[in-house]
């Protein structure tokens, strides 16, 4: 007997951003956590002029349009169509359900979803600390942050996580990726993050980003390096 | 006599049965809550809106005695010992986004697929970005008035920044939908939040009118003005506690 054979639709992913790790880094892990290849398409930034002609080009082209202008987008090619998303926690949310990191029912997935609105608020307090000071005044600034503030902020977040390395449900999720990057990839002062998350007690929390560090080390080993 | 007495022991019997509605925590003001309180109208999803009292005090300045006593007993840990909070059946999520998408998820109100789901949380995001650019000016140096935040309003309005924003909010509606929808023929937590921004967002409607003109946005327009006259809408509105903020 002939078999039928099943034609399954592949999906293209394209990611558009800055050559930087930034707020495209948490979709980047989760593509490789999945196993799912996709374009890693990065505009270039000159560090020392800010000029980022490709991207102001794309953006005159209206290629960004459904992100106000901004990056990241990401491009889905299915099946003929072409669709696109903006906003980059969007974009990590879509990719999460896709992959199956957004919990196993409504109430994981919004707790999910919760997590990640905290850990963005952690981060925003952070940022707001040493936003418009510049050399000496802006490393004292992120020193203060992570000496006084840090520590409450991952008090708090510590009460609401799971252990063993999983913030929700016992399984791999997205709010463990936002909590790698907080704990170990976004703030340059490494030394300094590591006594804040010492100084909390925040042991599960350390644990889950380890957690997220060894399961996406393949990635993390050959990722372009970058400022930021 | 024989018909009411079934019928009030049916009714008795179906209170007992109906599981609780979940219930919104948060001040006695709009804030950060209104938008999820909109939504439940709008998905038509009952829910209990409670409120912590805020007292205004002499000499300036408000006092929230039981959110304060409420918050020692740990009773927002979940929300990282913030307001609002949701409670659905003694779990509680915190994060007014996260509750959004969940009662949005909940009503039916999150688009017609997975990725139209995700369209409507991107033009979400872009409605809660242009609301955060508003939040910074409004709350420049606190609750007072200065040079500096009149400079700043006034170039958010007369000076076209919000214009700037629509422009490129109607930009990134896409181009297939219907008229008077963001996303798609139904209406989405999308819609509501452009209704939300324009029209329950600024003080001054004229204002936003004529930002709404000099955008040219007609799409977002159409979507407030078809929001505005639903009638879940339009009775939440009159029937709402009015409140300073």
């Amino acid at each position: 007997p002939t078999q039928k054979r099943n034609r399954k639709i592949m999906t293209e992913y394209t990611l558009k951003y800055f050559d930087i790790r930034g707020l495209a880094e948490t979709s980047r892990i989760l593509f490789a956590l999945s196993g799912t290849p996709f374009t890693d398409f990065r505009f270039p930034i000159d560090f020392t002029t800010w000029a980022m002609v490709e991207k102001k080009n794309a953006e005159a082209n209206g290629e960004l349009d459904i992100n106000m202008g901004k990056v990241p987008v990401l491009v889905i090619r299915e099946g003929g169509v072409t669709k696109e998303l903006g906003q980059s926690r969007t974009i990590d949310r879509y990719l999460a359900k896709k992959f199956g990191f957004m919990g196993t029912n409504e109430f994981e997935s919004a707790t999910i979803d919760m997590l990640g609105e905290h850990v963005r608020d952690i981060y925003q307090k952070y940022s707001e600390a040493k936003a418009n000071k510049k050399g000496e005044e802006e490393v004292a600034a992120k020193t203060k942050f992570l000496t006084e503030e840090m520590p409450k902020w991952l008090s708090k977040l510590e009460k609401l996580v799971g252990s063993g390395g999983f913030s929700v449900g016992g399984r791999r999720s997205l709010s463990d990726v936002n909590i790698f990057i907080l704990l170990l990839d976004a703030i340059d002062d490494k030394a300094g993050m590591s006594v804040a998350v010492t100084a909390a007690n925040a042991t599960k929390l350390n644990a889950i980003a380890d957690s997220v560090a060894a399961d996406a080390k393949t990635w993390l080993d050959s990722r372009p390096v970058t400022i930021y | 006599m024989m018909m009411s007495t079934i019928v009030l022991f049916l009714a008795g019997l179906s209170v007992v049965v109906a599981t609780t509605s979940p219930k919104l925590i948060y001040f006695d003001a709009r804030g950060a809550a209104e938008l999820s309180r909109v939504l439940f109208k709008v998905g038509d999803l009952e829910f209990e809106d409670f409120r912590y009292p805020i007292v205004t005090k002499e000499g300036g300045g408000f006092e929230t005695s039981e959110f304060s006593a409420a918050k020692s007993k740990n009773e927002f840990a979940a929300n990282m010992d913030r307001v609002p909070l949701l409670e659905i059946n003694g779990q509680k999520i915190g994060q007014s986004k996260a509750i959004e998408r969940y009662i949005a998820n909940k009503c039916g109100l999150m688009g017609a697929d997975d990725v139209d789901r995700a369209i409507v949380d991107c033009i979400t995001e872009n409605v809660r970005d242009i609301k955060d650019k508003w939040g910074k000016i409004r709350m420049m140096g606190g609750f007072g008035n200065s040079p500096e935040k009149e400079a700043a309003m006034s170039k958010w309005f007369n000076g076209g920044e919000l214009s700037e924003w629509l422009v490129k909010l109607e930009k990134s509606l896409p181009n297939s939908s219907s008229e008077g929808f963001a996303v798609g023929s139904k209406t989405s937590y999308a819609d509501v939040s452009i209704w939300h921004l324009l029209r329950d967002t600024f003080p001054d409607a004229t204002v936003v009118s004529e930002a709404e003109k000099k955008a040219k946005c007609q799409k977002l327009t159409k979507i407030a003005t078809r929001l505005s006259d639903l009638p879940a809408i339009k009775n939440w509105i009159k029937s709402r506690p009015k409140t300073v903020f």
